[in-house]
């Protein structure tokens, strides 16, 4: 029961009235101020304690009569739950079932419990009613047109299960809304069956999320009390290399929603066997890290699942991951005539690192190469070398098909042909900053990959480096200057060419013209500029449940053989799909998907594996009411938010008239109390002090 | 010093009616108009100006004060000797001056909270007079406002007097509760005083024995004076009414002819029961009605002063 005029309430205080009147009226006397009634207190048979109750049944009766009155001005309202309420009504109603299909529904009884819900909205439904089920997740699918057929609907019921999905009430509500607002029916209305987790519903989604005016929301919460949930959030690889193989060690991250401390065994499965396990205690409401005994890596990819023991909800018990080798980047390094030192920083630079690994050739003096030099290289950094017409031919014809090109400049580099294909600008002459201050870098394009990494604050400073000489270059149009010097000069201009990619640095990478080899930002800034213009992308581990991948992201699909016919992709629960080779491969469950070509069903497949979200683990539960108010017209809102149920104005006052009986029982009360006060206070032998 | 003593005790020595004081604000002035008024009618009694008599001269110490030094005795001695007077011994003179609720009832223009400031104002002047070191005490349940001793403090002691707020002050809060701030006194008044309690006593005569006992075991001279109403001594009330207890609140439905004589048997046996504890505890006490001049007080209090500089 809920009350529509709630403030009335605050006029219980009037109950306080029969009481003072009861204790005051039977003490009228003046009041007369004594020092102390200290010696008046010892002749108690001359006085009487006025505070005393005579006539309990008069006031209990007083009191209740002032009650019944305020409870009846408050308008007591009877409330009834969603699905009861269907079954009342008086004319056709446009009814839109939304129920909640994300992966928490799959908590404990929930899902069986919203299922008898959603069935008993539509025995509710009569004849000329219409529904229609939405179910949603992150997305909305209408899964029956509006009808009027009660079985249809009941069996679009019973054949759905709980998804992998998130909680997003916005995307459900408004596809409700534009069914509702397409229906001709006088009376619309929307269920909301779901657990109303607090991460479903974000405030900003409210804005343009508006049932058309006139519907009204009922939600139905199908949570429970408990809250309790071991979820794994996280699973983290570190590759380390020992005794000459690649490592792996597994971390895992466990997070406790429930109110007590709990322990679990968490386990660590490669390719579907149990290598080993750990047991963890976690906080009550907070997380726990543990890690593996690491494990090689051989040709094969693996596939790996960190699995807590199972509870109530069985989802976020398990995150997988695939893990293969570590890519190989090649790098061809030629380095310019010098002391002992020249390229030591690059060559330094480059044997740090596991993701990729870095294959460093390296030539001293000369930048004279060959077709043969070049072949099976991913990267050439020409380190202040001078350059041939020979050499920049075969350059061209090595970026063209795809390999990338880093071009320090420094004392030898004049020789390089300006207007060449091959460079991003035209090399100029010397520029000489003054001794003791130098030049900084002092503009960075943080949008482009090889400065994205410093884009945020402490992640690197440039302006630490001193540039004491570099070169003037005059950019192409068709490259792009991604770094300049304080002065504006640019200080690293790149140029796309074929396949390929090409990047200009104006001073050397040795310290030589700057000391930039010297600083912290030198090692990541290398590793970028290779990564870059070798096209290298690094291989996701997992993906999240409703994310839509390409091949690419599966390592560029070398790994699959050529042919025709797409892809055929194999879900976790055996379902089977076919897309184009360059199409979009949809995550919808947690687990391992495999992907061959269409036509080799028997070739080793390229897998992806997929996760829920982890968002979801969080069981915490909103306010419903929240949402009816945002969604619903302020003029709906009072109905809506008590989740009454009645449509006809009649129904409405038929819920509302509670009122009047709690007035006719306040007024039989009162009359009674008339008559049984005047009878006990007809006139008695009453003491000399007595009131 | 009975009760019976508001009737002249001293001839020539009835001073200004408590109606007549109430209409003078300046408290100061209603000390100094009684005091100098009473002691002008005591026609140099012996028990004035102790405090001023020479001693005798003993010989000058280094540190005492040059402006002590009798310079004829140099003259004709060539030795310097100190006069001593003895001002020089004097004692602290402590007012404790009860301020609870009850305090604050008057039948007539004078409330015993006013009355009570008379005589905390007259014996303070009095003792500053006698060169004493005067000091004042307001307490109801609980200390509230202490002027320590000093030859220095008569304005101060005035002052707090004069601030002194009618029901300003809380009630005792219930029997025994006289025995806590008088415990709270006695526990910080270091060295033998003359304390004159001025107090309505509401409170059992054992309990009030037993809390001022604390104040006098310290070696300290106790002088304690029960002030009442007229009307609360004789009980004139007719019509019945509820009676509300100033200190508690509570109401009481009363009918006063039916009563009022059982009551003035309680109090006459209260104030019999009280003088009895505390002499017998060798106590001054002396009842006070609030329709009666002053000088009864300060003739109590000059007689115990005497006896005290016999003694020494």
């Amino acid at each position: 029961m809920s009350f529509l005029a709630p403030l009335f309430l605050a006029s219980l205080a009037a109950l306080a009235v029969p009481v003072i009147i009861h204790l005051v009226q039977r003490e009228r006397r003046e009041v007369v101020a004594f020092p102390s009634l200290m010696f008046l207190r010892r002749i108690p048979y001359r006085s009487e304690r006025r505070r005393r109750v005579r006539h309990w049944l008069l006031l209990a009766m007083r009191c209740m009569a002032v009650a019944l009155i305020a409870a009846a001005f408050a308008r007591p309202l009877l409330q009834r739950s969603g699905a009861a309420g269907l079954s009342e009504g008086g004319s056709a109603r446009e009814v839109v079932i939304l129920l909640d299909r994300s992966y928490s529904m799959g908590y404990g009884d929930r899902w069986a419990r919203a299922k008898a819900t959603a069935g008993k909205a539509l025995a509710g439904l009569r004849a000329g009613d219409r529904a229609s089920l939405v179910l949603f997740d992150d997305d909305a699918t209408a899964v029956t047109e509006p009808t009027e057929d009660v079985a249809l609907l009941r069996a679009a019921i019973d054949s759905v299960s709980p998804g992998s999905g998130i909680t997003r009430f916005a995307p459900a509500l408004r596809l409700a809304g534009r069914i509702l607002s397409e229906s001709r029916f006088p009376s619309r209305e929307v269920i909301l069956i779901s657990d109303f987790q607090r991460a479903g519903w974000r405030v900003t989604a409210a804005g343009d999320t508006k049932l058309p005016p006139g519907v009204t929301l009922t939600p139905v919460e199908i949570g429970d009390s408990t809250d309790a949930n071991v979820a794994v959030t996280a699973v983290e690889l570190h590759r380390s290399f020992g005794r000459g193989r690649e490592q792996i060690i597994v971390a895992a991250r466990l997070a406790n929603a429930g109110s007590f401390t709990v322990s679990r065994e968490v386990a660590l499965e490669l390719d579907g066997r149990k290598i080993g396990s750990r047991q963890v205690a976690i906080p009550a409401g907070g997380a726990a890290s543990i890690s593996f005994e690491p494990f090689p890596l051989g040709e094969a990819t693996i596939r790996g699942s960190v699995r807590a023991e199972a509870d109530a909800l069985l989802a976020d018990d398990a995150r997988h991951f695939v893990v293969s080798r570590g890519e190989n980047v090649s790098v061809l390094l030629l380095s310019g005539r010098g002391g002992s030192s020249r390229g030591v920083h690059i060559t330094s630079a480059l044997g740090i690192g596991s993701q990729p690994v870095f294959r460093l050739d390296r030539r001293r003096g000369s930048g004279t190469v060959t077709a043969a030099d070049l072949a099976a290289k991913g990267v050439v950094i020409m380190d202040d070398v001078a350059s041939s017409k020979a050499a920049e031919r075969a350059l061209e014809e090595f970026v063209q098909k795809g390999g990338g090109l880093i071009i320090a400049t420094g004392e030898g580099a004049g020789s390089w042909t300006n207007g060449s294909a091959l460079l991003p600008g035209s090399v100029g002459g010397v520029v000489d900053r003054p001794l003791g201050d130098g030049g900084i870098v002092s503009e960075l394009d943080h949008s482009h990959q090889v400065f994205k990494q410093f884009a945020t604050p402490r992640s690197g400073d440039f302006a630490t480096a001193r540039f004491l000489r570099y070169r003037k270059i005059e950019p192409a149009a068709d490259s792009r200057v991604i770094a300049r010097f304080d002065d504006g000069a640019p200080a690293l201009v790149e140029r796309s060419h074929g396949d390929g990619r090409i990047l200009l640095w104006s001073s050397t990478l040795d310290p030589y013209w700057n000391d930039l080899a010297l600083q912290p930002v030198y090692l990541p800034f290398v590793h970028e500029m290779v990564k870059y213009v070798s096209g290298y992308a690094e291989r996701a581990a997992a993906f999240p449940v409703g994310s839509v991948i390409q091949l690419d992201q599966l390592g560029g699909g070398s790994e699959l053989p050529q042919s025709d016919g797409g892809l055929a992709i194999v879900s976790p629960t055996g379902a089977r799909e076919r897309v184009a080779r360059d199409g979009a491969i949809r995550i919808r469950e947690p687990g391992f998907y495999e992907i061959r070509p269409a036509s080799r069903p028997l070739a080793t497949p390229l897998v992806a594996a997929g996760n829920v979200d982890p968002a979801e683990s969080d069981l915490t539960v909103m306010d419903a009411r929240e949402i009816v108010a945002a969604v619903t017209s302020d003029t709906q809102l009072l109905t809506s938010a008590t989740a009454t149920q009645d449509l006809t104005a009649a129904d409405r006052e038929k819920s509302q008239g509670l009122w009047r009986y709690l007035l006719l029982a306040a007024l039989f009360l009162l009359a009674i109390e008339s008559v049984l006060s005047n009878h006990l206070s007809r006139p008695r032998g009453v003491g000399v002090a007595r009131s | 010093m009975h009760a019976e003593a508001a009737t002249p005790a001293l001839h020539g020595a009835r001073f200004l009616d408590p109606k007549v004081l109430a209409r003078i604000g300046d408290i100061e002035i209603i000390a100094r108009t009684v005091v100098e008024g009473f002691i002008g009618g005591l026609h140099h009694s012996p028990n004035v100006g102790l405090s001023v008599d020479f001693a005798e001269h003993r010989s000058y110490m280094p540190g005492d004060d040059i402006r002590r030094i009798d310079w004829r005795l140099f003259g004709r001695t060539d030795r310097f000797h100190v006069k001593e007077f003895e001002a020089d011994t004097n004692t602290d003179a402590i007012v404790l001056l009860d301020i609870s609720r009850s305090m604050d009832y008057g039948s007539g223009s004078v409330t015993k909270l006013d009355y009570g400031r008379y005589l905390a104002a007259c014996l303070a002047y009095l003792s500053r007079r006698q060169r004493d070191r005067v000091g004042l005490v307001t307490f109801d349940s609980e200390v509230r406002n202490v002027v320590p001793p000093s030859a220095k403090h008569l304005p101060a002691v005035l002052h707090a007097i004069e601030r002194i707020k009618a029901g300003g002050g809380g009630g005792w809060g219930g029997p025994g509760n006289l025995e806590r701030p008088l415990s709270s006194i006695a526990e910080n008044i270091r060295r033998r005083s003359i304390l004159i309690l001025i107090s309505d006593l509401y409170e059992e005569p054992e309990r009030v024995a037993v809390a001022v006992r604390k104040l006098h075991g310290r070696g300290s001279d106790l002088i304690v004076l029960h002030v009442l109403d007229n009307a609360e001594l004789q009980f004139p009330f007719e019509d019945a009414a509820s009676f509300r207890d100033l200190e508690s609140d509570e109401d009481l439905p009363v009918l006063p002819t039916e009563l009022a004589e059982r009551y003035r048997e309680l109090v006459g046996n209260h104030v019999a029961e009280l003088r009895r504890q505390l002499e017998d505890s060798r106590i001054d006490y002396a009842l006070f009605d609030t329709s009666q001049p002053l000088d009864h007080a300060l003739f109590e209090y000059l007689a115990r002063r005497q006896r005290l500089a016999r003694v020494r």
